[in-house]
């Protein structure tokens, strides 16, 4: 059941994006639709008839520029505001909601999966112990791939050796901050595996974090922000080798 | 100039919120993760676009993700992560090829026997992630039963189209 749904999806997402020619989805907002030549314009709405995807994104663009044009008295939207111009001036993010039934069912999992893989492996890794101190910015440490747009699940993640580093500590993450692979390493390159890999869905933006530890454990780089997407037939410049 | 440009984008940003999330109180949660994006990117914004055009690709691609990404978290708590490995990633030629064949086959089908309005809203839910009362909410159907009225029509014709019997086009097809 869930392979049929996974696939169904990649399948269809592959279907609607098999239209060569398709701009980018926020050239629906009115400013933008306006800014552009003519002939342009022209050729996109040509295309817009023929592709279903597109004509679903100017939709979503349209519901988008309806909302923001609405001045109409709302109770929940002047909520929202509360919440946000409280969160504005909040000294930290407000801790995200829980789901305590998919805590709880993704607890046990961790649970079991700790168990097993304390079986298998021994005693853990010592960590490294956390430091306030951070000797490198984040542009020191520099990520080679994946990086932008990939034509395909990365096999491999690669970044710039920092001076001194005993170890470093790479996360691929989901948007939210969910971890999705976490790995220790001793060199500055490491294979993706084949179960992360096949986790990694299309068009979706993940983030990577590397850091860099010396040999007492103490932080001595971090990586600058940087994200990848698999997006089939992009131009491949980045890591993205099958 | 900051504050003001978020003051003017509140609302805006929370009533788009509100019609993805259906709720207030996602729909903050929503807008806040929206507004921490464009803190986080407001140095990369050079203004070769508008302020609105660039705010609605960094909403669309947050709600998108956080669609997708709760999809996928629901999957993988039930999942055998032995069976989820997606065939299709095969290096082989031929199945590529055969691959390529569906999907056109798929597109054109899509194309000759699915409404305008089904087949958007099959894209709206299947590739964006987004969920059937909010495509609802978005698209502003007036019809009983929303948007899944038109995806439950769109995946009949679709299989009518490939003519495929109906256990199997459910394989193909399974709604969420």
């Amino acid at each position: 059941v869930i392979v049929a749904r996974r696939s169904a999806r990649r399948t269809l997402a592959r279907a609607y994006a098999s239209v060569p020619g398709c701009p980018r989805p926020e050239v629906f907002v009115a400013a933008a639709w306006a800014a552009l030549d003519p002939d342009e314009r022209r050729r996109i709405e040509s295309h817009v008839d023929d592709c279903p995807a597109c004509a679903a994104e100017r939709d979503l663009a349209r519901s988008f520029e309806s909302a923001a044009a609405s001045d109409a008295a709302d109770p929940d939207v002047e909520w929202i505001v509360a919440e946000l111009e409280r969160a504005r001036f909040a000294p930290q993010r407000r801790r995200p909601r829980v789901d305590w039934r998919w805590a709880s069912a993704a607890a046990l999992v961790l649970v079991a999966l700790g168990a097993a893989l304390a079986l298998r492996q021994g005693p853990p890794p010592l960590a490294h112990p956390t430091s306030q101190r951070v000797v490198l910015r984040g542009a020191a440490l520099e990520l080679f791939a994946p990086r932008g747009d990939v034509a395909a699940a990365p096999a491999e993640l690669r970044f710039g050796a920092v001076p001194g580093a005993a170890s470093y500590r790479v996360k691929i993450l989901e948007v939210d901050d969910t971890v999705l692979w976490e790995q220790e390493l001793a060199a500055p390159q490491a294979p993706i595996p084949d179960d992360v890999r096949a986790r990694l869905g299309e068009a979706v933006t993940y983030r990577i974090q590397v850091e860099a530890f010396d040999a007492n454990g103490a932080r001595i780089g971090v990586s600058a922000p940087a994200a990848f997407r698999v997006v089939p037939g992009a131009a491949d410049v980045a890591g993205g080798t099958p | 100039l900051l504050e003001e440009l978020y003051r003017r984008w509140y609302p805006r940003v929370a009533r788009f919120s509100l019609k993805i999330s259906g709720n207030r109180e996602a729909a903050a949660d929503l807008a806040q993760e929206v507004f921490l994006r464009v803190h986080e990117r407001l140095g990369s914004f050079r203004g070769e676009s508008a302020f609105s055009t660039w705010l609605y690709a960094v909403m669309r691609s947050v709600a998108i993700n956080r669609g997708l990404a709760a999809r996928r978290r629901r999957e993988w708590l039930v999942a055998d992560p032995d069976r989820t490995r997606p065939d299709e990633r095969s290096d082989d030629p031929t199945r590529l090829l055969e691959h390529n064949d569906e999907l056109r086959l798929l597109r054109q089908t899509i194309q000759r026997e699915l409404e305008p309005l089904e087949a958007r809203v099959l894209y709206l839910h299947y590739v964006d992630g987004l969920t059937l009362p909010a495509i609802t909410r978005l698209l502003e159907l007036t019809n009983k039963s929303g948007a899944k009225a038109y995806v439950v029509s769109g995946k009949r014709k679709l299989r009518r189209g490939l003519a495929l019997p109906e256990a199997s086009g459910r394989a193909v097809l399974r709604s969420t």
